[in-house]
């Protein structure tokens, strides 16, 4: 009985393991071929399938942490990973004529759902509003609240109090600026007083929805340049690690999504006056050109092993240094 | 051993399977770092 077990292990790990004979063989036939191109997307597809998830969860991804791309073009045959892979990738120039809302939602469409959340559109908001005081006014049903609390009423809380590069940490709140709103007021006022919903004819004034904020980004970044090459859609479903780039952390990475940058050889290619558009729209005038995104990003790409990071570009120019000697 | 495949033989394709999509995986350079 014992042995009987056995047995089917020892049969069931011997398949497992001639079948992974069969896949490496399969892999480096179909590498010789015609077909190693077709096989790289879909290794590169599955990766990226895994990395994201994985990522999210808050995992570490080599692939994507780590410049694991760097490697992988070069063992695919693909001797420039750079070159092939940006000129297989859809290039959209934005046209000056599409105005901004429509280019967006085109945008957004292509865009996972809890992704867009970030971006929900504010622009009815006397309706949510009128939902949100109709909720209000069930929970408590106190007929006259005259003096309701109007701190928001001077200024726009939104413009002062949002730091400029923290936007990213506050992640899904975006869902309902209303709510949000409502909830601060009732956190900041003193806890003896009694909490009273706003009423109809004092209406608390919007926080500036997401979607202002960023047209409002925009119109400053036009005024100092031009915009660059957008990219939408991935050919190889994984960005590159911007990030690799000093002077480029989580929420500018982010940020460089969301206006479709996700390669280093579009950074790489930047010219002036694009570079003074970035800079204007991450709200850092001048940074762009002072960390010179550009020539890092032509570093990285230019740097033997592929992109991986500055400091690795920087060992391998002092090993390179010390080697002519 | 016959006698294992006869009873299991789809277990053992399975794992045949799965070995090679894992193979395949190992080889293509997204396994690598």
């Amino acid at each position: 009985m014992v042995a009987h077990v056995l047995e089917v292990w020892v049969a069931l790990l011997g398949a497992f393991a001639l079948g992974t004979g069969i896949g490496i063989a399969i892999h480096r036939v179909l590498g010789r071929t015609r077909f190693y191109r077709g096989q790289y997307r879909l290794a590169a597809a599955i990766a990226g399938r895994v990395a994201r998830p994985r990522r999210r969860v808050g995992g570490r991804s080599r692939l994507v942490d780590g410049g694991g791309w760097a490697g992988a073009g070069t063992v695919a045959g693909l001797s420039q990973v750079g070159a092939p892979r940006v000129a297989d990738e859809v290039w959209e120039e934005p046209s000056a004529e599409v105005p901004w809302d429509e280019e967006d939602a085109r945008w957004l469409a292509e865009r996972p759902a809890d992704e867009v959340a970030d971006f929900e559109d504010h622009s009815d908001y006397a309706d949510e509003q009128a939902d949100a005081d109709a909720r209000a006014s069930d929970e408590t049903d106190d007929p006259d609240d005259e003096d309701t609390p109007t701190a928001d009423d001077a200024g726009d809380p939104a413009d002062a109090l949002e730091p400029r590069g923290d936007e990213d940490a506050e992640g899904d709140d975006g869902a309902d600026d209303v709510t949000a709103g409502l909830e601060s007021t009732v956190a900041t006022e003193s806890p003896t007083a009694p909490v009273v919903p706003r009423s109809a004819d004092a209406p608390l004034r919007p926080a500036r929805s997401r979607r202002e904020q960023e047209a409002a980004r925009h119109e400053k970044a036009a005024e100092a340049g031009t915009r660059p090459v957008a990219l939408r859609g991935l050919a190889v479903g994984v960005p590159d690690d911007l990030k690799a780039i000093r002077g480029i952390g989580k929420s500018n990475e982010t940020r460089l999504h969301d206006i479709g940058i996700f390669r280093l050889a579009q950074i790489a290619k930047w010219t002036d006056a694009e570079q003074r558009w970035i800079s204007a729209y991450i709200g850092f005038p001048g940074r762009v050109e002072r960390e010179k995104w550009s020539g890092q990003a032509e570093a990285l790409l230019k740097s033997r092993a592929g992109p991986r990071t500055m400091r690795d570009v920087f060992r391998e120019r002092i090993r390179a240094a010390y080697r002519r000697d | 051993m016959l006698f294992v495949l006869e009873q299991y033989w789809l277990f053992v394709l399975t794992a045949l399977v799965l070995g090679i999509a894992v193979g395949w995986w190992l080889a293509s350079p997204f396994s690598r770092r």
